[in-house]
C-alpha cells in the first residue's frame, strides 16, 4: 500500500474547548501529484474530549426491525422476495434516512412515511484488479441472497408507528416486496 | 457502567504543523458499547443518532477474540484503515468528530469463489457474524476485514477488504453512507442523483445546483445501454467515486454537495467544513508516528 507523505506546515490553535487547525501546505515532490494549496483551510473548531463519553444506550422508541429477506437472482434481475424473519430490537437506527441515493427505495408505511435508499443487492460491485484490467466491474447474481435489512422505527426522536414497509425499484417503480413488519 | 479503555487522540507539534493520531490500547475490563460484541475504537459523539457509526468486523484469522493481545492487533488495523483510509480524504476528514468507530469480537468469513461455467468472476463467500444484525444494527457502514488476499465485492452498507485495501473501503463507505453514485465508465452503478448523476444533457445543463463546477459529459453503461450524465466530468482522474488504485482520492464538488446534505442531517444538524481539495487535486493528511 502505498501511502501518500508529504510535506506540511500547520498551526494548532488550542482553545479551551477544543481545538482549531489552521494549516497551509507546501507544494509536493518534483514530479509528484498536486497537492491542495489551500490547506490553511482546515476542518475548523474540533473538541477532543480527555476520555472516551459513557456509552450511551438505546432507551424508549429506539428501536429498529431487522428483516431478513430471501432474494433470488437471475443475472442480477430479481425473481423473488419473501421475508424469513423479521423481529424488533432495542436498538440505535442506522441512518439511512442519510442515504441520498440508491437503486432500490424502503418505503416505511405508518403514522409518519419515510423512505430510504438502498443498493440492489444482486448488484455487487467488485474491486479494480489485475484479472479485470484494473478495473471496476458490476457482478450480476445468480443465486439465492439472504439479504439483512435494517428498518428504522423511530427518526428525529418519534416513533414512526411502522406497520409495513414497501421496497420499490426506483428505475422501474417495479414493487420487489411488501411485507408487514 | 464501566468505563471502556481510554482512546486518546494525541495532536502534537510536528516542526511547525500539527498532526494527530489513534490510539488505543484494549484492556479486558473494556465495557460494550452495544451488546456484547461491539466495542469502541473511537467515538467521539456518545450520541449515536448524531454520528456516522462505522463497524470493523473481524476475520477468523485475528484469532480468538476474547485474547486481549488478538483484539489489540485487530483494533491497530482499524486505526490504520481510519488514520489512512478515512483521514486521507478531505470530505472525510473534515467531519472527523462526526465518525464512530467501533470493532465487534464476533468473527466473520471471506472465502473466494471460482469463476463460473462461462469463466465470468463471482464475488466472494461471505459469512457475517450473526451478531451484526443485532449488537451492530445500529452501524452504517459495516467492512469485514480480512487477511486473505481475494478480489472483494461492496454494496448495500457492507463491505469486505483486507486491512490496507484503503481506497475500496472508503470508496464503498461512499455509497453506503452517503449513497452516492458510481462515476467510472462504463460499468459502474449508476443511478439520477442531482447534483452528481442524470439521465439526460437538458437535467444536468439545467440544474442550477451544479452551476459551480458544471462541466457536463456523457458515458454510456456497458450493461444496458442506458446514457449517464455526470455534471463534473471533466474529472477523470483521482476521484474517490471513479478511480482505482492504491491512493485514497479525494471527492469531487458534486460529491461533496451530497456529503454535506448528509452530515446535515444528523441530528443537531452539524456544518462540516467544505473540503479546501477537491478531486483531481490531493490532500495529503500526514499521520504522524507515535
Amino acid at each position: 500500500m502505498k501511502l501518500r507523505h508529504q510535506t506540511a506546515i500547520a498551526a494548532l490553535a488550542m482553545l479551551a474547548v477544543g481545538q482549531s487547525f489552521a494549516q497551509a501546505a507546501l507544494p509536493g515532490a518534483p514530479g509528484g501529484p498536486p497537492v491542495d494549496l489551500e490547506r490553511g483551510q482546515g476542518p475548523g473548531k474540533i473538541v477532543v474530549p480527555e476520555r472516551p463519553k459513557p456509552v450511551a444506550r438505546p432507551t424508549g422508541n429506539q428501536q429498529v426491525a431487522v428483516l431478513s429477506i430471501s432474494l433470488s437472482y437471475e443475472r442480477g434481475e430479481v425473481t423473488a422476495a419473501k421475508v424469513t424473519s423479521s423481529k424488533r430490537i432495542s436498538s440505535f437506527a442506522p441512518k439511512v434516512f442519510a442515504r441520498q441515493g440508491g437503486d432500490w427505495q424502503v418505503v416505511i408505511n405508518g403514522e409518519i412515511e419515510r423512505a430510504f435508499y438502498v443498493s440492489n443487492p444482486g448488484l455487487r460491485e467488485a474491486e479494480a484488479h489485475p484479472s479485470s484490467r484494473d478495473r471496476y466491474e458490476w457482478v450480476g447474481e445468480t443465486s439465492v441472497i439472504d439479504w439483512p435489512l435494517v428498518i428504522p422505527l423511530y427518526a428525529d426522536g418519534r416513533s414512526l408507528g411502522a406497520r409495513s414497509i414497501t421496497i420499490v425499484d426506483v428505475a422501474t417503480k417495479q414493487v420487489i416486496l411488501e411485507t408487514a413488519i | 457502567m464501566i468505563r471502556p479503555a481510554i482512546g486518546i487522540l494525541i495532536c502534537f507539534f510536528l516542526f511547525a504543523g500539527a498532526a494527530c493520531k489513534l490510539t488505543r490500547t484494549v484492556s479486558a475490563d473494556d465495557a460494550p458499547a452495544s451488546g456484547a460484541t461491539v466495542f469502541e475504537v473511537f467515538a467521539p459523539k456518545s450520541d449515536l443518532d448524531g454520528a456516522f457509526n462505522v463497524l470493523f468486523v473481524p476475520d477468523a484469522s485475528y484469532g480468538d477474540m476474547t485474547v486481549v493481545a488478538n483484539r489489540q492487533r485487530f483494533v491497530n488495523d482499524a486505526i490504520g484503515i481510519i488514520e489512512n483510509g478515512y483521514w486521507q480524504n478531505r470530505a472525510y476528514f473534515n467531519g472527523l468528530f462526526l465518525y464512530n468507530y467501533y470493532y465487534m469480537t464476533a468473527t466473520g468469513s471471506v472465502t473466494a469463489r471460482p469463476l463460473d461455467a462461462d469463466g465470468n468472476f463471482q464475488c466472494p463467500t461471505v459469512t457475517w457474524p450473526a451478531a451484526v444484525n443485532t449488537d451492530g444494527a445500529f452501524a452504517d457502514q459495516i467492512i469485514l476485514v480480512h487477511a486473505n488476499e481475494l478480489r472483494d465485492c461492496g454494496g448495500g452498507g457492507r463491505a469486505t477488504a483486507e486491512p490496507t485495501s484503503f481506497r475500496t473501503m472508503v470508496h464503498e463507505t461512499g455509497h453506503g453512507l452517503f449513497g452516492l453514485p458510481d462515476e467510472y465508465c462504463c460499468d459502474g452503478g449508476y443511478f439520477a442523483k442531482s447534483p452528481v448523476m442524470y439521465t439526460s444533457s437538458a437535467d444536468c445543463t439545467g440544474d442550477a445546483a451544479n452551476a459551480a463546477w458544471r462541466n457536463c459529459g456523457s458515458h454510456t453503461s456497458s450493461r444496458n445501454g442506458s446514457v449517464w450524465w455526470r455534471s463534473q466530468a471533466n474529472i477523470t482522474t483521482n476521484l474517490i467515486m471513479s478511480n482505482a488504485g492504491n491512493e485514497v482520492w479525494e471527492s469531487g464538488p458534486a460529491d461533496w454537495a451530497v456529503m454535506d446534505q448528509a452530515y446535515r442531517s444528523l441530528s443537531g444538524a452539524p456544518v462540516v467544513t467544505p473540503p479546501a481539495a477537491f478531486a483531481p487535486a490531493q490532500w495529503s493528511y500526514v499521520v504522524p508516528t507515535p
